[in-house]
């Protein structure tokens, strides 16, 4: 009787498979578990994750550590990736010319067009048919500001609208004859510009501004030229969507739309070398990386934003790897088209506008592994002979034929952290096998950037889980449109909030956004990547690059347990014929446990051999 | 206690605030904090009574299910719902030490309560000149509170088991 243990050291989880091995050579799986990777993969500090996960395995089956007759680990692939974002395009406002947010209460309604004046001098100016538009400081309580503005009013003095500086535009609004366009809340209220022709702006309840948002409508207010239109077009686009707004004509006031010189990125293959500048977009560079492979390396121009990037990508790696930096090279790139809130410089209420960006992702080989280190320490450490056992990839096409239901030519895709695999095997037992820059840690970096959190582990969190908004203290309502209700009231720092529903309870959101467009930027960034990734993996592993000749395809790896991503890529690979599900190892572990398995079987067929 | 009819003739939609000797100072923030959340409210002079408990009976006459209590004897301001428990309001504030604006975000709270948006918590608001002792009866998801809670919802389970048990 023999036992045996197969060992997956991922970047994430330790994964181990117990099986006995009996006099026919035929494998019993006893056990499997499960612990989180500890150190980097690859170092020798993974030795206690995995003897850990071995503990935690044979436990149940009331077999001693030391009465394993080996234990197999996995030949890691050697495949690091890192990812940064590129901004192309920015907002500069070189002068403070407009406001536009949305204070939760702004007063009033409709279109107001007039002179900016601080609320001090209203009491001086002369009754003509010039017309107001009234600033407000937050050292004016809300009943003094209403009152001087009644004083003025009842002067004949007009009075178009009101910029205020605390949340008070509902009450001023609520004490004057009649109602007029209020934007509160305006933090930077001393930037406003004294004197400057205004328009301000408050839509319907439920209705976002028409007119500011439209750079022709600002042009007919303002009497702009041609020229000035067009200069105005970003104002009126950081405009867009938004409940309330101002817009100042200062002299000087100066609005321009940067595209940043991005840099170029160098593809080198083995017949064809192509330069694409990155402020071409995604799009533009996905064309060429598919032109160009096979991929020998990708550069970048040195002495630009984008060669900084892949700079830092190398230096990562090659403290990851303790290599020189000069043997680093980066074999693969995906990009991604996507946005940016930035701050607007000159800003009055701390707008954003949006920018573009292209997010990039970096896939390195490295030389092996030092798994045979690793080896020999868990040797040490347990007194079991430990043994290197095969390529990641086949042990994993392997475990995932366990899957019941699957026969090759079978491919499996797994989507991980730093990049997504994938590979087939053929009727003939032929394995093809790939590794493409861009997974999971890309998808977080696309939340965190396009939902403006500069908060990885929430982003991380919006990835992984569901989404809820709390409507009331006692329930909420899921993303699906189903309720849940609670018997006990929820802490009240939930309430009325977008809620992110971890394992350790509902994480509030701060973000002012809808659910709907959390879930759509979520949703988006999953199809960018992982969607578009798992083609393109897929592609390249296929008979003839032709994905309609693989028969089956299995998710396998921790990504196959996500909620929707399964769902996603069987929707996109319908098309091709093919069937798609997530793998379920031995028919019990799910898409869990195939490298472990893999290497298990491996092994026992060798010995029969 | 005063003598106040749960089902109030006028079921206007309100937020419904009991003042017990208390004036202007403390009830017109709280006021103004509503009215720029844009949900009504009605207030009615009792005579005594505990804080939270008017508070309690101010959410269940409200057809919003929002009450506020302000008790000057007690110096508590109280903001209930009607489907908390009794007692557990939602906040407390001292009077002495609450601040014109600690009331009018108080105030502002009971409309978004309504309303079903975010509330404002006293540490987000930017530091005007705002002490920072305000009692919050928060987090309910409270170990201690839920067993609290459970132990009371046991004895009366048991008890009506009991006396259907007796039929």
């Amino acid at each position: 009787m023999t036992y045996i243990a197969g060992v997956d050291v991922g970047n994430n989880t330790t994964e181990v498979a117990i099986g006995q091995l009996s006099g026919k050579q035929q494998v019993r799986f006893l056990s499997s578990a499960m612990v989180r990777t500890v150190g980097i993969k690859g170092t020798l500090s993974n030795v206690m994750g995995i003897i850990d996960a071995l503990d935690q395995a044979l436990k149940p089956l009331n077999i001693r550590r030391k009465d394993l007759d080996v234990v197999l680990l996995n030949e890691a692939t050697p495949v690091i990736g890192d990812i940064a974002m590129e901004t192309i395009t920015e907002t500069i406002i070189t002068e403070s010319a407009m406001i536009g947010h949305n204070p939760s209460t702004p007063g009033g309604q409709g279109l107001g067009l007039g002179q900016t004046i601080g609320l001090g001098q209203l009491e001086t100016v002369p009754v003509d048919e010039t017309q107001w538009i009234v600033i407000i400081p937050g050292t004016t309580e809300f009943e003094s500001a209403a009152a001087q503005l009644n004083r003025a009013l009842s002067r004949g003095v007009k009075i178009t609208g009101a910029i205020v500086q605390k949340d008070d535009g509902v009450l001023i609004n609520n004490r004057l004859p009649h109602p007029i366009p209020i934007v509160d809340e305006v933090k930077f209220i001393d930037r406003v510009p004294v004197g400057m022709p205004a328009a301000i702006e408050v839509a319907r309840p439920g209705r976002t501004i028409e007119k500011l948002s439209n750079p022709f409508d600002i042009a007919t207010l303002f009497k702009l030229d041609p020229d000035e239109t067009r200069k105005v077009v970003p104002i009126a686009r950081a405009l867009m969507g938004t409940r309330s707004a101002v817009v100042i004509k200062t002299p000087k006031g100066d609005i321009e739309e940067r595209r940043i010189p991005a840099g170029k990125i160098i593809l080198i293959g083995h017949k064809l070398r192509v330069e694409v500048p990155v402020d071409q977009g995604a799009e533009a560079i996905m064309a060429k990386v598919a032109d160009v492979y096979p991929m020998e390396e990708v550069q970048a121009e040195t002495g630009t934003n984008v060669g900084g990037m892949f700079e830092q990508v190398r230096k990562v790696m090659a403290d990851l790897t303790d290599q020189p930096v000069s043997t680093i090279r980066v074999q693969d790139i995906l990009a991604v088209d996507t946005f940016k809130p930035q701050q607007i410089l000159g800003s009055l209420a701390g707008e954003y506008a949006l920018g573009n960006a292209v997010g990039l992702a970096a896939m390195v080989h490295t030389q092996k592994l030092p798994m045979q280190r690793l080896a020999r320490k868990l040797e040490e450490e347990i007194g079991v002979p430990a043994i290197v056992g095969g390529v990641e990839a086949e042990m994993a096409i392997r475990g995932a034929l366990t899957t019941p239901g699957t026969e090759a030519p079978l491919a499996i895709v797994d989507v991980g952290g730093g990049s997504t695999d994938a590979s087939v095997i053929s009727t003939s037992c032929e394995i093809r096998s790939t590794h493409q820059a861009g997974a999971g840690d890309m998808v977080t970096l696309l939340i965190n950037t396009e939902l403006g959190l500069d908060d990885f582990d929430l982003a991380e969190n919006i990835k992984k889980y569901p989404l809820a908004k709390v409507e009331s203290l006692f329930h909420m309502r899921h993303e699906d449109g189903s309720v849940e209700f609670f018997h006990h009231p929820l802490d009240p720092r939930l309430f009325g909030r977008v809620v992110v529903l971890t394992d350790s309870g509902p994480v509030p959101l701060d973000s002012k956004e809808l659910l709907s467009k959390i879930v759509e930027v979520r949703r988006q960034a999953k199809k960018k990547v992982f969607v578009a990734n798992a083609l393109r993996a897929l592609k390249r592993v296929a008979p003839a690059g032709n994905i309609r000749l693989i028969s089956f395809v299995a998710l396998v790896g921790g990504s196959g347990l996500d909620f929707e991503i399964p769902n996603m890529i069987s929707d996109a690979l319908m098309e091709y014929g093919v069937v798609t599900g997530r793998a379920n190892v031995r028919g019990t572990e799910g898409p869990r446990n195939a490298v472990a398995t893999g290497l298990v079987l491996a092994y026992a067929q060798e010995s029969k051999d | 206690m005063a003598e106040i009819s749960l089902v109030s003739e006028d079921r206007r939609p309100t937020v419904r605030i009991l003042a017990c000797q208390v004036g202007e100072r403390e009830l017109q923030p709280i006021l103004w904090g509503l009215e720029e959340e844009g949900i009504p409210a009605e207030v009615e002079n009792v005579a005594s009574g505990d804080a939270v408990a008017l508070a309690k009976q101010a959410s269940h006459m409200s057809s919003l299910n929002v009450g506020i209590a302000l008790n000057g004897i007690q110096g508590q301001i109280v903001l209930h719902h009607r489907d908390l428990g009794g007692e557990c309001p939602l906040f407390t504030l001292a009077m002495p030490d609450a601040g014109s604006a600690q009331l009018r975000v108080l105030g502002a709270n009971a409309a978004r309560l309504v309303k079903g948006d975010p509330l404002i918590f006293q540490e987000d608001v930017v530091a005007e000149d705002v002490p920072a002792n305000v009692r919050i009866d928060s987090p309910r998801a409270g170990v201690e509170m839920n067993s609290n809670e459970a132990e009371v919802l046991d004895v009366i389970v048991r008890t009506v088991l009991e006396l259907l048990a007796k039929e």
